[in-house]
């Protein structure tokens, strides 16, 4: 009975390499909600926005209605202004000219949906350990700006990742040492 | 005489949960060591165990840890009614005192007064440099360019108003350092009216009316896995709290 502790602690270390330690390694998610699922809906859903045609009531059973969707900011036009600094006023697309007319008239909807899976792999003793962290961060981002004057859109942009993929690799030599928090100080009397 | 001093950076009142895994190393260690007992490393275990619940206790976590955390705080109760008051602003009409009897108002929380030199500053990104070029203000509505050369005639009310809430899914898993789910609802709402001579002349709102995001951290070997320390710190009311390293929030 005595020994039972120190067993079940060992049988755990050996049976931990049978299990597949890959399941115990240490994942994050992060996401910025959405209607959509995936980039490619995102996608279809802002290519479905007519410039000239499509209004606010359009927009809002595409999902870009700020007061049902989530995480659709309303920008102001003097927000617009800022975006497009440094643009010969000739060289402007015409939406914006429009927008830019229309002061107060004019709002713009930033939607910025995000899927982040970040997720530790590698051998999991010199994870555990930290002589050896591995990260792999995949998911997609999917930026999209839309214009509207008064109830009309009249310009839209997109641009976004549909394939982030970062791998990171932290190596220790010294492991678990190399994370020791001492202090070693000399004092004179 | 020289004298040596180890002295650890750690503070004492430090709670060594991510430390599980040097625990772990001292258990695994000490079961090879002669004349270690069973029951020792038990006792180690209740020990910390105690140890935990106890710094529970003194954190103010005497009945649970927080579910959720206030981040931050207007004096509307949601965006509708913050974008009603600024749509009640008649240009030209409605004066800075009607704005206060709105609930726009400097003195209170979110709102900011910028003058007219200010007004340019916001106006030109901070990047403009290295676009080398000028944009011209008139682009905009006559209001602001005249604004920037009012001097002290002109003024900027800047308004951010915000209800965020991070709610913890699961606190005592948090606490454990199993599983970390953050669930950050609320909406924001940012405004401007520029003021001459005191009479609001245009206001401009935007925001996200419907804020969600969501954070999910796992650990599946909870205090036994790599991660920073939770600490005991002082609050600003002086009272012990617990506090995550990694993310700097309090529990």
């Amino acid at each position: 009975m005595r020994s039972s502790l120190p067993v079940s602690i060992l049988t755990l270390a050996l049976a931990i390499p049978l299990l597949g330690c890959q399941s115990l390694l240490p994942y994050q998610r992060n996401s910025v909600e959405s209607p959509w699922q995936s980039f490619d809906e995102a996608k279809a859903a802002f290519e479905a926005v007519e410039i000239g045609s499509t209004t606010r009531t359009d927009l809002a059973t595409m999902g870009f209605d700020p007061y049902t969707s989530y995480n659709v900011e309303i920008v102001t036009y003097i927000d617009i202004f800022r975006q497009f600094w440094g643009v010969e006023p000739d060289q402007l697309d015409p939406g914006i000219r429009d927008c830019l007319a229309a002061t107060v008239r004019c709002v713009g909807l930033d939607i910025q949906p995000l899927r982040e899976f970040d997720e530790e792999y590698g051998n999991f003793w010199l994870n555990f350990f930290e002589f050896r962290t591995q990260t792999v961060l995949t998911g997609w981002q999917f930026n999209s700006t839309l214009v509207l004057v008064d109830d009309t859109v009249v310009y839209k942009l997109w641009d976004g990742n549909p394939v982030v993929r970062k791998k990171k690799e932290v190596v220790r030599p010294l492991g678990p040492l190399q994370n020791l928090d001492i202090d070693f100080r000399i004092s004179f009397p | 005489m020289c004298r040596f001093n180890v002295r650890r950076r750690i503070p004492i009142f430090t709670v060594a949960l991510d430390t599980g895994r040097r625990w772990a190393a001292t258990l695994l260690f000490s079961m090879h060591a002669p004349g270690m007992r069973c029951h020792r490393i038990a006792l180690v275990m209740l020990v910390v165990l105690a140890g935990i619940a106890g710094v529970a206790g003194i954190g103010g976590c005497s009945s649970t840890p927080r579910t959720s955390e206030k981040l931050t705080a207007s004096n509307y109760s949601s965006f509708e009614s913050a974008r009603d008051a600024f749509l009640q602003i008649v240009p030209g009409e409605t004066t800075s005192d009607e704005l206060r009897a709105l609930g726009i108002d400097p003195a209170k929380e979110g709102t900011t007064i910028v003058g007219s030199m200010g007004l340019s500053a916001r106006l030109v990104p901070f990047n403009a440099a290295l676009v080398n070029t000028e944009q011209p203000l008139d682009l905009l509505s006559e209001n602001l360019p005249q604004c920037a050369g009012m001097g002290q005639r002109c003024e900027i009310w800047i308004t951010r108003y915000a209800r965020l809430r991070a709610k913890r899914r699961n606190p005592w898993l948090e606490l454990l350092r199993f599983r970390r789910m953050r669930d950050k609802t609320g909406w924001r709402f940012d405004g401007a009216v520029v003021l001459m001579d005191g009479i609001a002349v245009e206001s401009v709102w935007g925001g996200i009316p419907r804020i969600h995001e969501l954070n999910d951290r796992i650990r599946p070997l909870g205090p036994f896995q790599a991660g920073k320390r939770i600490k005991i710190v002082r609050n600003r009311k002086s009272r012990l709290i617990l506090r995550d390293e990694d993310s700097g929030e309090p529990f």
